[in-house]
């Protein structure tokens, strides 16, 4: 572990924007988004962690997860021209950063892996995972949405992080490598080498952050969750929902897709099983016709059939579908449902 | 270099049969005759086919392996890009990609009586195996083919059918659904399900292969139940809304199983807790 002064770790993205494309939290109209910074611009966009009394009192989060550098939301697979297939998407060469991307998400890239890497691998998605150097960022102060801890995570994780950094007081960063790259990343990172001082206040701030995180998503035992499979809870809880898709589309772990042709243009779209199109087969069989039955969709492929076959769920906590559902379904309060109903002696 | 686990192969129809008024069958040649000669599949599988500016649909592959050259595909008239296929001329090129998902367990059918039974466009999904199994006849204990549709007029693969009812070693016993005979039909009239109870199939030494309509299966599914049938030896091929085939897209997702990659065959015996799901 190594304190790395502010400027300095500037210096060093300023250089990358060189030779490499650097994704990272930029504001727009007051909320913060992961996007690609302009190289003309610099790092003016770039928004920097605050710690400290000026800090605001929960760590601003951006809209979007980092999966759409990974599994971007349009990708234009090739054209279908008379003469052949023109291809449109190259696999990724260019040397890409990513900065202060948070436990959750780094941890979530490792989830899609197990999609996207396993048995057919994604040669778009292996190479945009192979040439980008994720440099995660700490969370000291958990919102009140967040409840990652619950589910194997934490504001400290750094699963599926390069390198680790740690905002500290004086505009400084305690960075700890975590991969090979994550070592050579920091070899170019001049500082001290942090001591049993920083140590301990690492674990303060590991403990006040893991603390903060309030929420905690019940998960029911697999057998009781298939046991309230057909229960009449599904239509209660997704009466509200209006199947905008959102959840899905901010969510860092969901990836199911559409293929489509836009003209001679095949694409690869985001898609979510909240649409009502989603298992609609040409001659109108859909074995989802109930709203009710597309919610449920989402929280078994999450945390029970995902679990199933990848062993890990299908969800990092991060509340995304929560803090943005515009009609304010929380995923905690549904999955938890179950287990009080079932605590409750309630009938499936 | 595209992401080339999307990128189809050039094929042209060489030979389109008409079958029904609204089922086309497609033999298809690779443009690139080393693809061609590479192409291999195990009955079962199925293709991703496309029309460029239309899109792309799943379609199992009817002809039997051992046909080597070209691929065959059935194609039912009922959304979309089945609607662009079916406007294509012969010579006319389109994408495929593919083989994928699993295949018919023909090892453990070795030795057992086998009875297909069919519905409508279902018979595609078992026409491979049906022609592999009888190039194989001696393999197999007694075979019955149970092939129902809703009217005379939907009956696909006719000279097919024809040449199953001449031979002597296969029971091919045709049926279609009260209302569609017409009056020379020389055939069963009633639905498929009702028709297989009648039949009486012996339980212990038939292994059972089914494809149709959901509806269909479904019924089906449910007398092989009272006739006592272990669930390991019934066969079901499911269809389902596919994308990628590769068990990434998420669209085939039914319990922790992906009809494209973990399918699209099923015993009954590995489906039986989500038949009221997906049936």
């Amino acid at each position: 572990m190594r304190i790395v002064e502010q400027k300095v770790l500037a210096k060093l993205v300023q250089c990358c924007l060189a030779d490499s494309e650097i994704i990272a939290p930029v504001e727009s109209e007051g909320r913060l988004y992961f996007q690609l910074l302009d190289p003309e611009q610099g790092l003016v966009e770039l928004v920097w962690p605050e710690v400290g009394d000026s800090a605001p009192p929960e760590d601003p989060l951006t809209v979007n997860s980092i999966k759409e550098f990974f599994f971007p939301r349009r990708q234009e697979l090739y054209e279908q021209r008379p003469e052949g297939i023109i291809p449109r998407t190259a696999p990724i060469e260019q040397k890409r950063l990513l900065l202060f991307a948070r436990p959750c998400e780094t941890r979530a890239l490792t989830i899609l892996d197990r999609v996207f890497l396993g048995e057919t691998q994604d040669d778009f998605y292996k190479s945009a995972r192979q040439n980008t150097t994720v440099v995660g960022l700490h969370c000291l102060r958990p919102d009140r949405y967040c409840f990652c801890t619950s589910l194997g995570g934490g504001p400290f994780g750094t699963e599926g992080m390069d390198l680790s950094l740690t905002p500290i007081a004086g505009e400084r960063f305690l960075v700890t490598p975590v991969s090979e790259k994550g070592e050579a990343l920091l070899a170019s990172l001049s500082g001290q080498e942090a001591g049993e001082a920083e140590q301990k206040a690492l674990e303060i701030l590991r403990n006040n952050a893991e603390a903060a995180i309030r929420r905690r998503i019940q998960l029911p035992e697999p057998k009781t969750m298939a046991e309230y499979f057909t229960s009449e809870y599904w239509k209660e809880v997704s009466r509200a929902c209006i199947a905008c898709g959102i959840c899905s589309y901010l969510c860092p772990t969901c990836h199911c897709f559409d293929i489509v042709d836009e003209g001679y243009l095949r694409l690869r779209c985001w898609d979510t099983c909240s649409s009502d199109t989603f298992t609609r087969m040409a001659a109108g069989e859909d074995h989802r016709k109930q709203k009710h039955t597309r919610y449920r969709q989402r929280i078994y492929h999450k945390f029970s059939y995902f679990k199933e076959n990848f062993d890990t769920h299908s969800c990092v906590g991060c509340g995304r579908c929560t803090r943005h559902c515009p009609v304010k379904i929380d995923i905690v309060e549904i999955v938890n449902g179950i287990g009080g109903l079932a605590a409750g002696g309630g009938k499936p | 270099m595209p992401t080339q686990i999307y990128t189809p192969y050039a094929a042209r129809i060489e030979e389109l049969r008409i079958e029904t008024r609204d089922v086309k069958t497609l033999r298809l040649v690779f443009q690139d005759q080393e693809v061609g000669k590479n192409f291999s599949f195990q009955p079962g599988q199925f293709l991703e086919l496309s029309v460029p500016g239309e899109g792309e649909a799943t379609f199992c592959l009817v002809s039997s392996p051992k046909e080597r050259g070209y691929v065959e595909c059935s194609v039912k008239r009922v959304g979309l890009v089945t609607e662009a296929i079916h406007r294509l001329d012969q010579n006319a090129l389109v994408g495929l990609r593919g083989p994928y998902g699993n295949s018919f367990p023909l090892k453990n059918m070795e030795g057992r009586d086998l009875i297909f039974v069919a519905g409508g466009i279902g018979l595609a999904a078992l026409r491979s195996l049906i022609r592999v199994v009888l190039s194989r006849r001696e393999d197999f204990g007694s075979i019955r083919i149970l092939y129902g549709a809703r009217s005379v007029a939907d009956l696909v693969y006719r000279e097919e059918l024809e040449q199953w009812q001449s031979r002597k070693d296969v029971d091919t016993v045709l049926t279609v659904d009260p209302g569609g005979e017409t009056a020379e039909w020389k055939g069963k009239i009633g639905f498929v399900p009702a028709m297989l109870e009648k039949l009486n199939p012996d339980r212990h030494s038939a292994t059972v292969i089914t494809c149709g309509p959901p509806i269909m299966i479904r019924y089906v599914l449910a007398a092989l139940d009272r006739m006592g049938f272990d669930p390991q030896s019934v066969i079901t091929t499911l269809e389902m809304k596919m994308k990628c085939g590769l068990g990434h897209c998420g669209r085939c997702n039914v319990g922790p199983l992906y009809v494209c990659k973990d399918g699209p065959v099923f015993t009954y015996a590995q489906i039986k807790e989500f038949v009221e799901q997906i049936l």
